[in-house]
């Protein structure tokens, strides 16, 4: 009976936090997904988004919401490993190898399954359909078509068009035009020429998000496995996973959790910021010394890994996890 | 009010003051080259309202965060007991209040602050623009108007001593002109024509006027009496007896240019009587600028504008800069470029395009207007195009009538002609409305939450995405629950991530406290960017009054999960 209140106990305790793991990435990676999906209503109303257009969002951004989602399941089970009873050690070795197994197969998977917009142009620009009976704008011109279907012809009635950089006399009235949802253009006839209504407008999103999105974009663009067994990549993948993995030092550096959230969350932004720094401004300059050239392009992958191991190494060194619970009163 | 209350209300009063006074420094080092010291500080000041606007929230739920993860006692409160209720009523009390604060600086004091703001740059972009224009008149040798881009410019800044070293440059060189055109053209006596005098009342001032050997004045308020009456013997004879005397006399040069003048002055009467009014109008324009200060001329001009305006408006009324030639130099703003049905009867429908309106606290003015009716099988019923238009009561008039000879702008009709009414138009928007529909780049930060609505129902009723105004809309409502409803989330987080410190934590923590804002503003913005891509989606499906309810409904699930975790964290 001890035996099985033991196992249930490890099962609970220790291996879970593998299981919270996955579905934590998982909740997240939908919640991220359903508002990049989501996000272009923010710019113009739509109906509800087609299948096509839903895969085009995913593989245009499953990459870089997948490792965020990836990476607040990391923190979040972190918190919960050292304020839970269990095996810490077992558990943290469960949870650094899940997921590093998580990140790599879900970025090597996300590529095989959708590829990206720059290797299929025909994804790009898949949009919403026309609102009816409205007047669109792109730029400096205004189309109002009479009756639209969402696809093909625009029916019988009229299309006026208004360029405000023809000079006198702008509108024209033409018989028909034929919208294209993908493209969001209007080819126009008689005469044929084409309006695109692609974009309506720019959304606005926070310099703060928008630099974060930046540091998010750049890390995928350098972690795209090539094959299932893409050394480089898997050694980029491991560098991020174990800076993740160490992230258990700041999460319990003092007896303020309000304090170690906050200071965890910070190493995390200034090391994702420092591997677009080292990508994007140092490594440029360094390439061109002969002696850094090819030792510069690993800095930004090799940032995560030697910030992952200061932080380890002043984890090891630090206070205990089992005396910093006692302190806590977790136990 | 408790020990940890106060220690609570405390912090969040001096993460405010500092949160201002930061934000005052940097407006204060990021202020754009603007050069002078009153516009300064209206930018500064609009610049610290508007990002304090923008970062209270997350600022306002680091400081709960931090307070009730320092000073909130928890101790022998469980939730179930007295100790939650009253720890409930007092953050409940104490967030009611800053949230309506916070609903005071967004609906009063933001406004007013990108107004003083962008008026700062604006009236800087405008002073510039309009010296260019002065040296450019000067350059042509057009004293008077640039002496009038000049006064204009001074007018916005009164301060600036090199605008005021050039239009004293400009004074003394008008001055040395119309020194010259003097000495060529005598001034004119003052005459004091009434409108609306009776013949008698012309007729005796004609025979005062002969009385005192005035024989100009006499034959002048003859002919106006004679105008009236004309089988009155009286009038015709001064006139004759006037005319003789003058031949006689031989006048002066000076005498002879004040008959011309009176001549004229009649004439410009004779125009005005025969129903040309903007001939009259200009004719009149003319006289005044010889002689500005003849006050039969300066009424009948008063006149002859009042008379114009039943049917069209001046050029002039528009504001200098806006125009790019001669305009008042009234303060406005302006908004571009929109397309709209202005109205649908039956498959008919009638669409107008304006570049640009002009608001000022007179009216609305519109440039570059194209209107064109089209029948639902594609048959243009009526095409035009006019430059300039104003909206009088319902209606876009587009009559308008320049200084110059030539300078009188109808409605050009490409196709199709309506007839009697073409130079006006029945408008179905308000311009105010349009006005902001047009402006909805900005964000509508400085319409009313009341006229958000309004807008939006306008801008369906004209054909317009409605969209963007309602999605203004809820992201306005958005940050006030958001404020409210965050605030309980920051005080159950806070205590649940509470100091474990005996005393205070070391010292050494604080001093990476600033980073808990950056932290935060960076998470509410993931929370507000996904908040309005789903309220968006909501409002494109359901439309604005079920995706409301839904807004509502999900804000008080939200005020809810948070009381939860509050009670669960006063429990442990």
């Amino acid at each position: 009976m001890g035996e099985i209140r033991v196992t249930l106990y490890f099962v609970k305790d220790t291996l879970y936090a593998v299981v919270s793991l996955f579905l934590k990435t998982a909740v997240f990676f939908v919640g991220i997904m359903l508002v990049v999906i989501l996000s272009p209503v923010l710019r113009f109303p739509a109906k509800p988004p087609s299948a096509a257009y839903f895969l085009y969002q995913i593989s245009s951004h499953g990459g870089e919401s997948f490792f965020a989602a990836l990476f607040l399941a990391l923190v979040s089970t972190h918190f919960r490993i050292i304020r839970r009873p269990g095996k810490k050690l077992l558990s943290f070795a469960l949870v650094l190898a899940a997921a590093f197994c998580i990140l790599y197969s879900g970025l090597f998977g996300l590529g095989v399954l959708f590829p990206g917009p720059d290797e299929d142009e025909a994804w790009a620009g898949i949009g919403m359909p026309l609102e009816k009976g409205l007047v669109q704008r792109a730029g400096d011109v205004f189309v109002w078509i009479a009756e639209t279907e969402e696809t093909g012809r625009a029916g019988a009635g009229p299309v006026l068009v208004m360029d405000r950089g023809k000079g006198a006399g702008n509108f024209d009235v033409y018989a028909e035009g034929v919208f294209d949802a993908k493209s969001r253009t209007v080819k126009l006839s008689p005469g044929g020429a084409e309006i695109s209504l692609a974009d309506p407008g720019v959304v606005y999103i926070s310099p703060f998000l928008r630099f974060f999105i930046d540091d998010l974009r750049y890390i995928r663009s350098i972690l795209r496995p090539r094959a299932l067994l893409d050394v480089p990549a898997l050694c980029s993948v491991f560098s991020l996973v174990f800076f993740g993995f160490s992230l258990w030092t700041p999460a319990k550096l003092s007896r303020w959790p309000l304090f170690n959230l906050w200071f965890t969350l910070a190493v995390i932004w200034i090391v994702f910021s420092g591997m677009r720094f080292l990508g994007l401004y140092l490594v440029p300059e360094l390439v061109l010394f002969e002696n850094f050239s090819r030792v510069a392009r690993y800095l930004p992958l090799a940032f995560p890994a030697f910030c992952g191991l200061l932080l380890f190494v002043a984890g090891i060194l630090g206070k205990p996890v089992t005396e910093w619970k006692r302190e806590m009163r977790y136990d | 009010m408790t020990k940890a209350g106060r220690g609570i209300i405390l912090t969040l009063i001096i993460v405010y003051v500092l949160t201002v006074i930061i934000l005052l420094g940097w407006s204060f080092f990021t202020v754009p080259a603007i050069r002078i010291g009153a516009l300064k500080t209206n930018w500064i000041i609009g610049n610290t309202l508007e990002n304090l606007a923008r970062a209270l929230i997350p600022v306002h739920l680091s400081a709960v965060l931090f307070s009730f993860s320092l000073f909130f006692p928890f101790e022998g409160a469980g939730a179930r007991g007295r100790g939650f209720f009253e720890r409930l009523r007092f953050m409940g009390l104490t967030f009611l209040i800053l949230t309506l604060l916070y609903a005071f600086l967004l609906e009063a004091g933001l406004p007013p602050a990108l107004k003083m703001k962008e008026e700062a740059v604006t009236k800087i972009r405008q002073a510039d623009e309009l010296r260019i224009k002065a040296k450019d008149a000067t350059a042509r040798g057009q004293l008077k108007e640039a002496r009038r881009y000049l006064q204009y410019a001074l007018a916005l800044f009164p301060e600036d001593e090199e605008l005021r070293y050039e239009l004293d440059t400009a004074d003394r060189a008008a001055q040395i002109a119309g020194q010259a055109r003097r000495a060529e053209a005598p001034a004119a006596e003052n005459s004091a024509l009434l409108l609306n005098m009776s013949f008698d009342d012309f007729l005796e001032r004609a025979r005062n006027a002969f009385d005192r050997e005035d024989y100009i004045s006499a034959e002048y308020y003859a002919a106006f009496a004679l105008r009236m009456n004309l089988n009155h013997p009286v009038p015709k004879r001064i006139i004759a007896q006037a005319r003789t005397k003058l031949a006689e006399s031989r006048p002066s040069q000076e005498v002879r240019a004040d008959m011309d003048f009176f001549r004229r002055k009649q004439a410009g009467v004779d125009i005005l009587t025969g129903g040309g009014i903007i001939e009259a109008y200009r004719y009149f324009q003319d006289l005044i600028e010889e002689r500005p200060e003849d006050p039969d001329v300066k009424r009948y001009l008063r006149l002859a504008h009042a008379e114009l305006q039943k049917a069209s408006f001046l050029l002039s009324e528009i504001p200098l800069t806006a125009l790019g030639s001669a305009g008042t130099t009234e303060e406005y703003i302006s908004a571009e470029g929109i397309v709209f049905i202005n109205k649908s009867s039956g498959a008919d429908r009638e669409f107008l395009y304006i570049r640009r309106v002009i608001q000022t606290d007179a009216a609305y003015y519109v440039l570059d207007i194209e209107g064109i009716a089209l029948a639902m099988d594609g048959k243009v019923l009526y095409h035009f195009g006019a430059p300039y238009g104003k909206f009088i009561d319902g209606t876009l008039l587009m009559h308008c009538v320049g200084d110059a000879a030539n300078e009188d702008y109808a409605p050009e009709y490409y196709a199709g002609n309506p007839g009697d009414a073409a130079d006006r138009l029945s408008v179905t928007a308000d311009p105010e409305q349009l006005f902001h529909i047009i402006s909805g780049g900005r964000g509508y930060r400085d319409v009313s939450l009341w006229d958000l609505v309004q807008t939006a129902e306008a801008a369906s009723l004209l054909g317009v995405s409605s969209h963007p105004v309602y999605m203004a809309f809820f992201s306005r409502v958005f940050l006030l629950f958001s404020f409210f409803v965050l605030s309980f989330f920051a005080a159950a987080w806070g205590l649940r991530f509470r100091s474990r410190y005996a005393a205070s934590p070391p010292v050494v923590y604080f001093f990476f406290l600033p980073l808990l804002p950056f932290i935060m503003i960076l998470v509410f913005h993931v929370y507000q960017y996904g908040l309005y891509a789903l309220q968006g989606f909501l409002l494109s499906a359901l439309g604005f009054f079920a995706s409301a309810a839904v807004f509502c409904a999900v804000q008080g699930l939200f005020l809810f999960f948070a009381l939860l975790v509050f009670a669960k964290q006063m429990r442990q």
